[in-house]
Formats: structure tokens, C-alpha cells, sequence
């Protein structure tokens, strides 16, 4: 015999089994009129089963049996009376529990009394008043509106037809949901026999139904739907045919299938559902409950078809693929959402194997499904771009492409000797070289300058008003690389400031400015008579602009040790040398040389030193590229620079007018050679560039 | 970057700072307390400069060392310049820097290489100032080498001799170009430097610039 | 006969650097490089030397040597010794990359009163005093002659005043960079704007000329003295003392 394998479990069951003796799940998919034995899982299965077993065979089931033989009169009545509000025939439960998160569903039960009367009038070739006897009152109105309204229709309202063309293309393509209505697939024939056949719908007692006035599938408006002038086209689908014939017809020629009843979430066949209701018809109070439960999604419905209008008359056969009914769209708690299932042929449909649905081909899945990816119900805007910005955006992308990109080694530059260089340094060493044979030559070298600067007289003027009991502090804030010329400069000043026996207090912000103090006082020392020059060195601050600053303010707390300290005086003590007895305050020196070759140093001590100095005059000694930012400092009304010495001449000068010995005048001859060939340089610059010019002009 | 630690660096800059600022704009002589606390924030700022003068030094010698180590391209001279700063940081050390070892260090090495280097500027300016005109031939560069080569005539010994007839003339061109016009433009720059210093520091001050980082 | 003092033979290393540096003229070589190299090395040493025994050693390690290890514990020592000690210790973590944010707190306390002297000092030091001095530089006494003063001395004090103001201003708004767009997309400064700039452009260069002048001769005079050191040493290997 042969056996089935459980899809839950693999246990090995009996091929007639329904359910699995293992863990009780389905063997087979339930279908119509399936009567489910043994156990149910879930209470939706379980009300229907209950209900199928409570009636015993489905209505299908009933109307194929009523089709080869008269159904009897009662049943309908007793299936009407039988049936409660909110219960619903039991095709339509099992198709709701198919999608159970959407839909209460008419309730299971009994089919409806007017599915029955359906069943029942198609039996009988009555006249109409006797079927106007046997349909209910609702439907009995809604026929009589119709009949009082003249609306033209160029539709064909045979729905049967209509129901017999969508069986024909439908039967390659059952509904997922529906497979329950209908016999096993080809692999699960041998059971149709221990399935109760379902009687084939008989509806060609609607055939007797006077046609609508109005496109089938429309209830027939309420006297107040007929007054209010709702719009009475609102038939998205093709009409039924109730008459017998077509549907006997429809009905042979699936000979042992059940009646294709079209799927409320409908394949992609363009075509509109069929089965349109009325959310105003179900205002009776004689419709069952089920079909009351669903007038939202009338009233949706019937926005949607006002809204198409003509164009549904037009293309009432085309339902837009892979979309639900308006009214059923209308039900969807999530907007916006439009899954889009491809409806596989049943045969192909797999089995669930889990859950309550277990052993139903064409379930839902719900992690596919529920998980795909959504298509935009609002088609993206097409993107704008202004010619900027894509001018932008594609030299960003040059940018990004030029990083990857692998830098090509340029060719190596071919090795040229430095013949210019070489010219101008022979040209240069050889002026600064040739004073020291002037001698031989007879050549008394550079006579000094007989023009001053009008920056010396006031200098020596300034400091021969130095008070003499105030030790002067002078600044070493200049790198080693401009000794020689600082050094020379500023002796002059020093030299000054010892002639007048003035005390020197050496401080420097930088690093190397003790030792170059050291080394230019040590030497004006050696250099002069008597005891030699009194100074002091505070040695290095660091900090820069904060540590001038800081000096500025409190000299004491900035400086805690000095450098290179004369014998008998501690370093932790420095501010006990009798130098510095009555330095408090920065005013408290008599004046303040900054001997700087940088501008920003200069700039510096002129700035933090206000308001801090006081009287006591503040002079920059600098190289004579400094001398144009500092000016400005001097040479204004309220002179925070007091007096200015820049370069060689200016130095000379300063000796020549304080009486010193002309130390300056040693490297005189050399710088003044020198000079001299860089003003010749200039020159030959100046015509080579003209020349090229001119030639340049020329040539075009 | 936690916010909390950013906000501590950016709170503990501005106090310091603006606590500084204000001794400029404020008397704060005439208050003990405020000068004072002013004082010690400021002597903190030197002695960490001091500090981060070491650590700069260090950051040398690690980066020596390494080269070193990793025999990298240039290895000899890192090894040739960590030897003579070991021995000068050391002699300096236990000696003092105003020892007579570290004198002779400073004299006759760091002092000729030093000046020798900015003796040799004199030749790259002076070759700087020959092709001036071959590269640049405009107005603006005209100017500039003429200026330079008139304040040369008139500064000091040169191409005129400075006992002649026409020195007199070159001198008090030369005078008046350094001290008028070049004082006009220099006073434009120094007003504008300031500014840009000013919205620098006032920059960091309000933490819009953390140089100090968010670490 | 020179005397072998260490002065001597100080001497002769300081020749033999200055040529190996002077041999860059020829091309950047070997010696050039060595004599770089020990320079930096002497250089860093002795900056390391002078920052320990003139600031920090007199502020950390005095005190203690002085107070004893009870100044760590004295409260008047905390903001001059103990805060200061701290704050070094967190600097030297900068060293490391895992603990170098702990030193952030010391960069953010230097940077923040750096910034705040540099800004105290541009406000009152330059800006309102260079602004003031500007303003006051065609004053009455200049604008016009003092009493028996010549039309040419006068003349002239006017003129350079006027100059001095007019390069003043031009020089300030050649570096504003303001400009419009015009309609065929080019951007550039009013005709007004552009006249201004560009004699402000010339003042600078200028300014500049004088300053190239002024470094000119300061580093011929540098570069005279260089081979006036080499002579002497020449002579004194000479004999020549």
C-alpha cells in the first residue's frame, strides 16, 4: 500500500491518512468540501471543521449534488435560518482563513440563503413571481431598483458568461487560496473518491433574474441611494451569467471540478473581480452579518469606481495586474503596500509545513512575501542637477580618481652645474676678499658716510639721559647666524651705555641669547679699560610673548636663576646682586635695548612691554632687514619705540658720534666691497631682464 | 572624541586665556587676588613651555633613534646627530651651560656652522636678485628691485662713494623711501597682521579652534 | 707659534665647518650634510641644557632640594609647585601615544594663554596705537608750516605725511578680497577697489624692496665676516697670531 511521509515529522504514514499519527499534522491539503477528520490544530481550521462536520459537506459540495439531482427546498430555508449573523457559507471562511491577518471573514457556517435560492432557482424554471417568492426580500429590492432606474449599459451583464470565460482561463491557474475549493491536484486524485463531490453550483435559477438595468455585479441602490443620485457605475467587472445553460456548460466542462469561483486576491489576469457588493444594499437589516462587516471596504469600492468612471465601462475587463480589488485594497490596514504575488499553478505550489496552515498547498509564505521588496507606490522624481553642480560632482570624481591614480615619476631633470651660482659666488667672494689687499694697492678702502641717519642723533641723545644708578637691561634675542652683524651693531650701544658706567643686565627669550651675551660682553670687557663692564645675565625665559609679558609684570617672578653668575652669588638667588637691588618693576630699569634680527620679536617687546615700562625708554637694535616694521613704532606721535639702530652705517655713525673707537670700521672695507658688488648684481639683473624683454618684444 | 573631555580642554583654554586677556583691558594690578592668580597662570604657561621644549627634543631622539635602529635611508648623520646631542645634553647637564666644555661647543661649533649658513644667504639673495627680471617682468617687480637697489646706493659704502656729490641725493632718497613710503606700507601690514591675530586668538580662545585637540 | 689651547684647536674645528658648510655653494654633499647634522645634534643638546638648568630646574627640583619632600605636602606650595608638577608629568605624556591625552589639559593651558597675550598684545599694542598714529599723522602742526619754517621743509613733512596715511590705507584694502560677479561669471573688484589695491600692491613691494636691501646687507656683512674668521685662522696657522 502506499504511504506518505509526514512534511512535519518525515514519520511514515498510511496513504490514506489524513493526518499524521506522529504529530497530527495535515497529510493532505484541505479543499473543498473536504470534511476534515480527527483532530484540528487551530481554532480557524477548527471552526471550520466544526462547522463542516456540524453540516456535513460544504456548499459546493451541496450544489454539485443539487446539479445531477434536485437539491431539496428546506435546506436553503433551514441553510438560511441555520445560518447566524456573522457566520458565512463555508467556502468563504476557508478562503479567509487563508489570510488570516486580514480578515475576520464571513463567519463558517451554512452557505447564505441567497446562495441557496441560487441553488435553488436554478432548478426550477419558475416564472419570476414564484422566484420573487423564494429570494430574499433584500435581494428582491435591490432587484426592483434596478428595474426602476433605466441605465444604459452597453456592458454585457451575463455574468455567467462572464464566470464561464474566467473559468476557461482560470483553470490553468488556480488561486492559491482556492485549492480548497477544489479537487486535489493530479497527484492527490485518488483521494477525490473519498471526497464528498460537491454539488456544482447551480445558479441558473438567477437566470431567471430579470437582467440589471445597470452593469451586473451592482446591487440595486436604496430608494435614498436613488434620491441622493449616487452614481450607479460602479461595475469593475464583466456581468456574471446565472443563466443554466452557460454554467451547466461551464460546469461540464470541468467535469468533477468545482465552479471557479474568481479569487478575491485575484491572478494576473487584468480582469476585475467579478463579485462586486454594494456597501449600501447591505444596510438591510436582513443581510447576514458577514456581508455587514465588510460595507468599509464598500464604501472604498465604490469611491475607486466613481473615480474611473468610463474608463472602467472601457476597460472593465482589464483588472491591472498583480492588484487586489479596490475593495479589497480598501481593507489593507498598511498603506501603500502592493505585494505583488505571482500566483504559482497549483501543482507547483509547496506544501506548508508548519504553523496552522500545515499540509495547505498555496499558503502564503510569510517570510518572502512579507519581506520582499516593496516597488514605491510614488514614482521617484527624476533627479535635477544644474549644470554646477554636475560640474562640481565631476571634479570631485576627478579628485577621487586622481588619488588612486599612480603618479608617473617625472623624468629625471638632467643634471645642470649651477654656473650662475658659481659666477655670482666667485664674483662675490672675490669683492669681499679684495679690500684685504687694498693695502698692497695703495686703496684706503670705503670712506665712511658723511650723511647720517637721522635715527643716531636722537639714540645718542637718549642714552646720554640714561640715569647712571639704573642698570639697563639689554635683550639678546637673535640667533647665532646674525652675530656678526648684531654684534657689531649693538657694541656700539653698549659700549656707550659702559663709557657711562650705566650697569647692563642681560636677559634673552631664546635659547642661544645667553651665550651670544656672554661672549659680546665678555668681549667689550676685555676690550675696556679699567674694571671692565659691570653686567649681569638673567639668562634664558622661555615662553615667548608670555614670558615677555610675564617679565613685563613682574620681573622678579619671571626670571628664578640667572646664567654664567659672578662668584659669591647663587643661582637661586639672582635678584640679590646689587645690580638688581632696586629692580622691581620693568620701569625700574633705565632703559631697555632689544637687540632682535627678526620683526616679530621687535614687535613683540613693543607690544607686551606697554603699559608695564613706564618713562623708561625702549630701543631696538636691529639688523637692517627689521628695520621697515619696527619704523612705524617710531615714527608715530605717541612712540612706543624710542630710539632705532640699524645696520653697519648707522652703527659707524653711532660710534663716530659718541667718541669710540671705530670697532665697526674693522669689516667696513669688506661689507662696503661687498655691497658694492651686489648693487653691480642688481644692475646686471635688471639689464638682462630688459634685454630679454626687448628681444622677447622683437621676436614676437 | 567623548564630548565631556572636549569640553573640559575647550573650558580650561578659555578661562586660562581670557583670565590673561583681561589683564590687558583691566587694572587687575589693583586687585591682589586677580593679580596674582593672573601671575600664576602665566608662570604656568612658561614653565610648560619649558616643558615642551623637552619634549620636542625627545621627539628628535625618538625619530633618530629610530632611524637608526631601522638602518633607514640617512642613518649615519641621525647617528652622527644623536652622539653630539647626547654629549652636549649630558656635558650641559652635569656641567651647566655656562661651563666652559659647553662654551667651546657653542663657540666653535654651533656659532661658525650657524653664521656660515647665513653667510651663504647672502649668495641666494644676491642670485635671487639678478634673475628677478628675467622671471617676473612687471610693474610690481620693477618696483621692488629698483626700491632695493636705491636704499643699497644710499645705505652705506657701495657704487657711490660715500664722501661724493651724489651721495648726499641717494642718502636722502634713501631715508625718505625706508621711512615714509616703506613705513606707510609697513604700518598697513602691521595693522593688518594684528587683526588676523586678533580673530586667531580670539578663535581659540572661544574654542572654535582647538589646536590642544579633542582628545 | 699658536698656543695648543683649546681656544686653538676650537678655532680650527670652527675653519673646517665653515668650509665644509661654504662647500654647498659647489653642491649639496657630504661634508655640507655632516657638518648640518652635528650642528643640529649641538644645537638641541645645548637648548636642553639652558631649558632644564634655567627654568625648569628652578621651578620642580629647587624647591624641593630647599623645603625638602614636606613642600609636596605644603599648601601654599600647591598652585607654584604642585599644580605646575603636575601639569609638567601630564605635558612629558605627550611622549606616548596611550597616555598622550592626558597631556591635553597642559597644550590646552598654554595654547589658551599664548592666544590670550597674542590678542591682548595685537589689541593694545598695534591696533590702537598704529590706528591712533595714522590718524594723527596730518594734524594741524603738519598740515600746515610751523612758524619760520621753510615752504620746502614744509612742503616736504606734508607730502611724506600724506604719503604715509594714503600708503597706509591702500596698503589695508589691498588685502580685502571682496569682489563681485559679474554677468560673464568672471569675479573680480570694482574698478575703484582694483585702482586702491593696486597701489597698495605697490607700497608693499616697497616695503619689501627695503627690507630685501636691508637683508642684502646684513648677510654680506655675515658672509665678510665669515671670511674674515677664515683669514684669521689662516694667519694664525700661519703663525701670524
Amino acid at each position: 500500500m502506499a504511504e506518505i511521509r509526514c512534511p512535519m515529522c518525515s514519520a511514515v504514514n498510511h496513504a490514506d491518512a489524513e493526518e499524521c499519527v506522529e504529530c497530527g499534522a495535515r497529510l493532505t491539503p484541505l479543499i473543498a468540501g473536504d470534511e476534515p477528520t480527527g483532530e484540528s490544530r487551530e481554532s480557524g481550521l477548527a471552526a471550520s471543521a466544526e462547522g463542516q462536520t456540524a453540516e456535513g459537506e460544504d456548499w459546493l459540495a451541496r450544489i454539485r449534488r443539487d446539479a445531477e439531482s434536485p437539491p431539496p427546498e428546506e435546506e436553503p430555508e433551514e441553510a438560511a435560518e441555520d445560518i447566524e449573523p456573522g457566520e458565512s457559507p463555508d467556502w468563504l471562511g476557508q478562503l479567509r482563513q487563508a489570510d488570516q491577518a486580514y480578515e475576520e471573514g464571513p463567519p463558517t457556517g451554512d452557505q447564505p440563503d441567497w446562495m441557496d435560492e441560487f441553488v435553488a432557482a436554478g432548478d426550477e424554471e419558475t416564472p419570476e413571481a414564484d422566484q420573487d417568492e423564494e429570494v430574499p426580500e433584500w435581494l428582491a429590492r435591490i432587484r426592483e431598483r434596478t428595474q426602476s432606474k433605466e441605465i444604459s449599459t452597453e456592458i454585457d451583464d451575463d455574468w455567467i458568461s462572464s464566470l464561464r470565460d474566467e473559468e476557461a482561463q482560470l483553470s490553468a491557474e488556480r488561486p492559491a487560496g482556492l485549492e480548497e475549493l477544489e479537487p486535489a491536484p493530479e497527484e492527490d486524485q485518488e483521494e477525490e473518491a473519498d471526497l464528498p463531490q460537491s454539488a456544482p453550483l447551480d445558479l441558473g435559477a438567477l437566470s431567471s433574474v430579470p437582467p440589471p438595468d445597470r452593469p451586473s455585479g451592482e446591487w440595486r441602490l436604496t430608494d435614498e441611494e436613488a434620491e441622493a443620485g449616487v452614481d450607479a457605475e460602479f461595475a469593475t467587472g464583466p456581468p456574471a451569467d446565472f443563466s443554466e445553460e452557460g454554467f451547466r456548460e461551464d460546469a461540464g466542462e470541468v467535469q468533477g471540478e468545482l465552479p471557479h469561483v474568481p479569487a478575491l486576491i485575484p491572478e494576473d489576469t487584468g480582469e476585475k473581480p467579478i463579485i462586486e457588493i454594494d456597501e449600501k444594499v447591505l444596510d438591510s437589516a436582513e443581510l447576514p452579518g458577514w456581508l455587514e462587516q465588510i460595507k468599509p471596504a464598500l464604501a472604498a469600492m465604490e469611491e475607486e469606481e466613481a473615480a474611473f468612471g468610463e474608463d472602467q465601462e472601457d476597460d472593465e475587463d482589464d483588472l491591472a495586474p498583480a492588484t487586489l480589488p479596490s475593495w479589497l485594497e480598501a481593507m489593507r490596514p498598511v498603506d501603500a503596500f502592493r505585494p505583488e504575488i505571482d500566483l504559482e499553478p497549483e501543482d507547483d505550489q509547496p506544501v506548508e509545513s508548519a504553523g496552522p496552515l500545515a499540509g495547505l498547498r498555496g499558503v502564503l509564505m510569510a517570510e518572502p512575501i512579507v519581506a520582499k521588496p516593496r516597488t514605491s507606490s510614488v514614482s521617484a522624481s527624476r533627479l535635477e542637477v544644474t549644470e554646477r553642480q554636475y560640474a562640481q560632482a565631476e571634479l570631485l570624481q576627478r579628485l577621487v580618481e586622481s588619488e588612486s591614480r599612480e603618479v608617473r615619476a617625472g623624468p629625471e631633470k638632467p643634471f645642470t652645474l649651477p654656473i650662475t651660482r658659481w659666477i655670482v659666488t666667485l664674483v662675490l667672494v672675490v669683492a669681499i676678499l679684495l679690500p684685504y689687499g687694498f693695502e698692497q694697492f695703495g686703496f684706503q678702502g670705503f670712506a665712511t658716510p658723511n650723511v647720517q641717519s637721522r635715527d643716531v642723533a636722537p639714540l645718542v641723545s637718549l642714552v646720554n639721559n640714561v640715569p647712571v644708578e639704573q642698570p639697563a637691561l639689554v635683550v639678546f634675542d637673535y640667533t647665532p647666524g646674525y652675530s656678526g652683524e648684531l654684534d657689531t651693531v649693538a657694541r656700539s650701544v653698549l659700549v656707550h651705555l659702559n663709557n657711562r658706567n650705566i650697569p647692563i643686565v642681560t636677559l634673552s627669550t631664546r635659547v642661544t641669547g645667553p651665550p651670544l651675551a656672554e661672549r659680546l660682553m665678555r668681549a667689550i670687557s676685555e676690550e675696556s679699560a679699567g674694571d671692565g663692564i659691570q653686567y649681569l645675565h638673567l639668562g634664558f625665559l622661555s615662553g615667548g610673548p608670555t614670558a615677555i609679558q610675564l617679565f613685563a609684570v613682574s620681573p622678579r617672578d619671571a626670571i628664578l636663576t640667572g646664567f654664567r653668575l659672578p662668584e659669591g652669588l647663587s643661582r637661586q638667588n639672582v635678584w640679590a646682586s646689587p645690580i638688581l637691588q632696586d629692580v622691581r618693576r620693568l620701569s625700574d630699569f633705565g632703559v631697555v635695548v632689544v637687540i632682535t634680527a627678526g620683526t616679530e620679536t621687535a614687535r613683540t617687546w613693543a607690544e607686551q612691554t606697554q603699559p608695564w615700562i613706564g618713562e623708561s625708554p625702549l630701543v631696538m637694535v636691529l639688523s637692517a632687514g627689521a628695520e621697515p616694521l619696527i619704523r612705524p613704532y617710531y615714527e608715530s606721535l605717541n612712540q612706543q619705540v624710542d630710539g632705532v639702530l640699524t645696520g653697519l652705517p648707522s652703527a659707524v655713525a653711532y660710534q663716530q658720534n659718541t667718541g669710540q673707537q671705530a670697532a665697526a670700521l674693522q669689516s667696513w672695507d669688506s661689507f662696503g666691497s661687498g655691497l658694492m658688488m651686489v648693487e653691480i648684481i642688481l644692475l646686471a639683473g635688471i639689464g638682462y631682464g630688459v634685454s630679454r624683454w626687448l628681444l622677447d618684444r622683437r621676436s614676437g | 572624541m567623548k564630548l565631556g573631555s572636549y569640553l573640559i580642554w575647550a573650558a580650561v583654554a578659555a578661562v586660562s586665556g581670557l583670565f590673561v586677556l583681561l589683564g590687558y583691558f583691566i587694572p587687575v594690578n589693583l586687585i591682589p587676588v586677580a593679580f596674582q592668580l593672573r601671575l600664576l597662570i602665566m608662570q604656568w604657561a612658561v614653565l610648560l613651555a619649558a616643558v615642551g621644549l623637552f619634549v620636542g627634543l625627545a621627539n628628535i631622539f625618538l625619530v633618530h633613534w629610530t632611524k637608526v635602529g631601522e638602518q633607514s635611508e640617512g642613518w649615519p648623520y641621525s647617528a652622527i646627530l644623536l652622539i653630539f646631542f647626547l654629549i652636549t645634553l649630558m656635558v650641559g647637564l652635569v656641567f651647566g651651560p655656562d661651563s666652559e666644555t659647553v662654551r667651546l661647543l657653542f663657540n666653535y661649533v654651533q656659532l661658525p656652522v650657524e653664521a656660515t649658513l647665513s653667510g651663504i644667504l647672502a649668495i641666494s639673495l644676491a642670485l635671487a636678485g639678478f634673475r628677478i627680471l628675467s622671471y617676473r617682468r612687471d610693474f610690481i617687480s620693477v618696483v621692488f628691485v629698483g626700491t632695493a637697489f636705491f636704499v643699497l646706493i644710499g645705505s652705506g659704502p657701495g657704487l657711490i662713494p660715500n664722501d661724493g656729490p651724489g651721495y648726499e641725493f641717494f642718502a636722502g632718497l634713501r631715508n625718505w623711501i625706508a621711512q615714509v613710503a616703506a613705513a606707510g606700507g609697513a604700518r598697513g601690514i602691521l595693522i593688518g597682521v594684528a587683526l588676523g591675530s586678533v580673530v586667531t586668538g580670539l578663535r581659540v580662545l572661544l574654542a572654535i579652534d582647538r589646536p590642544y585637540g579633542d582628545g | 707659534m699658536p698656543v695648543l689651547s683649546l681656544d686653538f684647536f676650537g678655532m680650527i674645528i670652527a675653519a673646517l665647518l665653515t668650509i665644509m658648510v661654504l662647500s654647498y655653494i659647489i653642491a649639496d654633499n657630504l661634508l655640507f650634510r655632516i657638518a648640518v647634522y652635528i650642528f643640529i645634534g649641538v644645537a638641541s643638546g645645548y637648548a636642553g641644557a639652558i631649558a632644564w638648568h634655567n627654568v625648569i630646574r628652578p621651578a620642580l627640583i629647587d624647591p624641593i632640594l630647599q623645603g625638602g619632600f614636606s613642600t609636596l605636602f605644603n599648601s601654599e606650595a600647591i598652585g607654584t609647585f604642585l599644580i605646575p608638577l603636575l601639569l609638567s608629568i601630564l605635558l612629558l605624556m605627550k611622549l606616548s601615544r596611550t597616555t598622550a591625552r592626558l597631556g591635553t589639559i597642559s597644550v590646552a593651558i598654554l595654547v589658551g594663554v599664548g592666544a590670550a597675550v597674542i590678542v591682548g598684545g595685537a589689541i593694545t599694542g598695534t591696533l590702537i596705537p598704529q590706528s591712533v598714529a595714522t590718524t594723527n599723522a596730518l594734524t594741524p602742526e603738519v598740515a600746515f608750516p610751523a612758524e619760520g619754517e621753510n615752504v620746502a621743509s614744509w612742503l616736504e613733512r606734508l607730502i611724506s605725511a600724506v604719503v604715509v596715511v594714503v600708503a597706509t590705507i591702500t596698503t589695508l584694502l589691498y588685502f580685502r578680497f571682496s569682489a563681485q560677479k559679474e554677468r560673464s561669471g568672471e569675479t573680480r573688484r570694482s574698478r575703484f577697489n582694483a585702482v586702491v589695491a593696486y597701489i597698495g600692491r605697490t607700497f608693499i613691494a616697497v616695503t619689501f624692496g627695503v627690507m630685501y636691501a636691508g637683508a642684502l646687507m646684513a648677510t654680506v656683512l655675515v658672509l665678510a665676516q665669515r671670511f674674515e674668521f677664515l683669514r684669521s685662522v689662516l694667519l694664525m696657522l700661519a703663525g701670524g697670531g
